[in-house]
């Protein structure tokens, strides 16, 4: 069936918009973080809870309601709050895109890294949105939003190709599993990079603020220990997927190459991720290794990802070079 | 680990952490106090206590993904021995070092292994003691309550007019009901009390994704070992392959202890094989008819075979890699009599629409050898730069560009069959052929393009140990998924006989997800008083609801 060109052109106007509206979001969340706290500077003091010490840490602790700790706000609340209403309809354009886009093309919309960098970029602000409606982590919408408006960026400029039929290296049912495992946890993973950032800022903060008053003051951004528990829980459910996209793909190569794992690049750097991230794990658990140790891990992570996803294909002649640009 | 807790002298606030670390169970390694032997034993036992901590651990885990890297940026043997060649050829003075270091074959280095080795090791030694200790736990009663519940990080007490012995069969069954081991005791001084633990999943199923892990790596080294892989090629309608090393494209790759003894009979004809490209030159299916026999004299039956729809022949595989054109030459002598009549399978370059080289061998047959240098072009067109080029990868104005060399061959010496060398050989002519037409030689002999065909590329496989390792995968996935979201958390209820009534104390303790624990924990401590009689008007001030259980701040464990 040949190409729908309406809808291929729909589809791109449609990441168009999403790209615009991503952006404003993301302005209006880094308002809200740099001004946001303004209002409530003389914070009080948080009940301290350091690493360990937990025989320091008053046993008939009163339980601490949401609402009592809800903090003042100010115009730049407001903003962010504006924030997330143009990220959802960004999401609502973003799914339209990547729908049009495999009707377009009579296929799964993820054939090629133009496709796949969308994707991602959808899962990242998905995951991000979900994460949303249970917590309230507003502070992440600038660190989520800045990767994923360079990655549409990047994917409509440098990687933009037209729709068309998948290579027949690719024209297979594993395409449905591998590929889609593999996007959503980079995707996840992407949130979870977004957290560790924010966690050595907010770590080193606290910590600096420790040292000269003697007292972590509360403000409206989160706790390091609640940002760090944020990208824990990502990348501990990102993980798994990842392993079931890598092994899925060790099937999938197996079919069509008649070995399951061969130290393609492709295959190198996704092993090099999952023992980067394998380690993550491991870390966080480990005494020594836990808070901005583990941090580094976790960003290191999600290096190798990039370097699986982008460098490998741009630079890396490989098997799976046929995914080309 | 719980023996610490079995000892109720010794409940102090120290203990209950030591019941906090021991709770969380994939943290911290497991350190069993061993007497001390003087000697060299004893430095074998700290080397081997050093590899099986999870600090060694983790650093053999970032060697081995660093140690990858190489792998990644230089070329390969195992997958491209020819880049690896073109590699010596560009960087002269620095491709033997890098040999010698092992980096165009680093998953197969010695340092790699050592790496992969020491891993599993330290793998093994982690697993043991704690397989052994989970197995112990698991059938072990949970542990007794620590003394004081007011320093374990969730903690209620509430007054009944219920006695102690209806208190401790209350939560006994209300947390059977929940699928909860529950345990009850009496302690020495008389104090009933019910321990309960679930979660139990959790160790079992982190124990479950190590040991699949191990199972893993055995699965890949035997496969490495008993395994074997070649590429051979079959013209359409052409001689039909049969499965002997001789027949392979070079010789097959094979483990350390199979040779060309295991390989398993079995013929394969190529009917027809079709190409479709889209009118952008894109490539859209590749179909191979075959006609294939298990072994001569067997029924002989037909198939196609697809990219991503392999051939299975007892045990092995045969893939369809590739393809290529294979033009016929007719060569004759000066009297016309038929000298050499074969199809010549040509190399398609890369990203160039199967604009194809090759060499015709001609070693016999004339006064002298000859070899022929042949460009096949599909579809003929010249480029702004003069020189011509494949507009499509289908055969619709096919061209040859030939160079015909006459002389010495020099057969003797190993060489490709795409390749020969000239050194021997003088060039007797070149030009444009088009099919149907002749190359002319000096004394009267000719070279006829006849007909052209397509060849397709195949992959034999045999890979003992993956059906082992996919179990081992999705053994492994359950295992990972039950250690990272179950949660392993405990609840300890004490019943004190007091004046009018009982006092129901309530302790809980989870290392993960504490925030869902702690409501977990109010639900159970509510419905434990919702099941008792409610406390007689006493002059005391009311006791603390259930409701409300006392809570540390929830970042204070680990999520």
């Amino acid at each position: 069936m040949p190409v729908d060109i309406g809808l291929e052109q729909l589809s791109d106007n449609l990441l168009f918009a999403t790209v615009i509206c991503y952006a404003i979001a993301m302005v209006g969340y880094a308002a809200e973080f740099a001004f946001g706290h303004r209002a409530n500077i003389a914070g009080r003091a948080l009940p301290r809870i350091a690493g360990g010490a937990v025989d320091s840490v008053p046993a008939t602790l009163a339980p601490v309601s949401r609402s009592a700790r809800r903090t003042p706000e100010n115009w730049a609340t407001g903003v962010g709050r504006a924030a997330v209403a143009i990220t959802v309809l960004g999401w609502v354009l973003h799914d339209g895109s990547v729908v049009t886009r495999g009707l377009a093309a009579h296929r799964v919309p993820w054939g090629n890294m133009y496709e796949y960098s969308s994707v991602i970029c959808l899962v990242a602000v998905s995951a991000y949105l979900w994460l949303l409606t249970r917590e309230p982590v507003r502070y992440l919408g600038a660190l989520v939003m800045a990767p994923v408006v360079l990655g549409l960026g990047l994917a409509g400029t440098v990687l933009k190709v037209r729709a068309g039929p998948l290579v027949p290296a690719l024209d297979s049912y594993w395409i449905k599993i591998h590929t889609t495992a593999v996007m959503g946890a980079s995707g996840i993973f992407m949130v979870a990079f977004a957290a560790s950032l924010l966690y050595l800022a907010r770590e080193s903060a606290e910590r600096r603020q420790l040292e000269r008053d003697g007292v972590a003051r509360e403000s409206w951004l989160p706790s390091a220990a609640s940002v760090d528990r944020v990208a824990y829980r990502m990348i501990a459910f990102g993980f798994p997927v990842w392993t079931f996209g890598v092994v899925a793909g060790a099937v999938w190569a197996e079919a069509a190459w008649g070995r399951y794992w061969g130290w393609d690049p492709k295959e190198t750097w996704a092993f090099i991720t999952w023992v980067v991230y394998a380690g993550y794990l491991h870390a966080r658990s480990t005494a020594g290794w836990k808070g901005r140790k583990a941090a580094y891990i976790g960003i290191a992570g999600f290096v190798s990802l990039l370097i699986t996803f982008y460098a490998v294909n741009l630079w890396i002649t490989g098997l799976h070079s046929y995914a080309g640009v | 680990m719980s023996e610490l807790t079995a000892k109720d002298d010794m409940a102090t606030a120290t203990e209950s952490l030591s019941t906090a670390e021991s709770v969380s169970g994939d943290v911290d390694e497991v350190v069993v106090d061993r007497p001390r032997k003087p000697g060299l034993p004893a430095l074998l036992l700290q080397g081997w206590r050093q590899l099986t901590t999870m600090r060694t651990a983790l650093l053999l885990l970032f060697l081995l993904a660093l140690a990858a890297i190489p792998g990644s940026l230089f070329p390969q043997r195992g997958t491209n021995s020819a880049r690896v060649n073109q590699y010596y050829d560009d960087h002269a003075a620095v491709a033997p070092w890098l040999d010698r270091l092992g980096m165009f074959d680093v998953f197969g280095s010695t340092w790699f292994y050592t790496l992969y080795a020491l891993l599993g090791v330290s793998l093994v030694g982690c697993l043991v003691p704690r397989l052994r200790l989970h197995a112990r736990a698991s059938v072990a009663r949970p542990p007794a309550p620590p003394r004081r519940f007011d320093r374990l990080p969730l903690s209620t007490t509430f007054r009944t007019t219920s006695s102690a012995d209806d208190v401790a069969s209350a939560a006994h069954g209300l947390l059977r009901g929940k699928q909860w081991r529950s345990d009850r005791r009496t302690a020495p001084d008389g104090v009933l009390s019910v321990a309960a633990e679930k979660g139990y999943l959790r160790e079992t199923g982190n124990l479950l994704f190590h040991v699949s892990l191990l199972v893993l790596l055995a699965a890949v080294a035997v496969g490495a070992l008993l395994g074997y892989s070649g590429i051979f090629s079959v013209v359409e309608g052409g001689r039909p392959f049969t499965n002997t090393v001789a027949a392979y494209d070079g010789e097959p790759t094979f483990g350390q202890w199979v040779d060309g003894s295991t390989l398993k009979p079995f013929t394969l004809k190529l009917d027809d094989f079709r190409a479709v490209y889209l009118p952008n030159t894109q490539p859209k299916s590749f179909d191979a008819d075959v006609t294939w026999a298990p072994g001569a004299g067997a029924p002989e039956r037909r198939r196609g075979i697809r990219v991503n729809h392999p051939l299975a022949v007892g045990g092995a595989k045969v893939y369809l890699l590739g393809s290529g054109f294979a033009p016929r030459f007719v060569v004759r002598d000066k009297t016309g009599r038929v000298v050499s009549d074969d199809f010549v399978r040509l190399l398609p370059q890369k990203n160039a629409n199967q604009y194809s080289i090759g060499v015709l061998k001609v070693p016999g047959g004339l006064p002298y050898d000859v070899g022929m240098r042949a460009v096949f072009v599909p579809t003929f067109a010249m480029g702004a730069d003069g020189f011509p080029y494949s507009s499509s990868p289908e055969a619709k104005a096919p061209v040859i560009l030939y160079r015909v060399f006459t002389g010495d061959l020099g057969l003797t010496r190993a060489q490709s069959v795409f390749d020969f060398d000239e050194r021997g050989m003088t060039v007797a002519g070149e030009g444009v052929l088009v099919p149907g037409k002749s190359v002319s030689l000096p004394d009267g002999a000719s070279i006829a393009w006849e007909d052209t065909r397509e060849y397709a590329v195949f992959q034999t496989t045999r890979n003992p140990g993956t059906r082992t390792a996919f179990v081992a995968c999705v053994l492994g996935l359950l295992g990972l998924i039950a250690s990272l979201f179950v949660r392993r958390r405990r609840i300890w209820v004490s019943a004190t006989a007091a004046s009018g009534g009982t006092v129901v104390e309530v302790g809980g303790l989870a290392r993960h997800d504490a925030e869902r624990f702690s409501a977990e924990f109010a639900a159970i401590a509510g419905e434990l008083s919702g099941r008792l009689a409610p406390p007689a008007p006493a002059p005391a001030p009311a006791p603390a609801p259930a409701q409300q259980p006392t809570a540390a701040e929830p970042s204070a464990g680990e999520s």
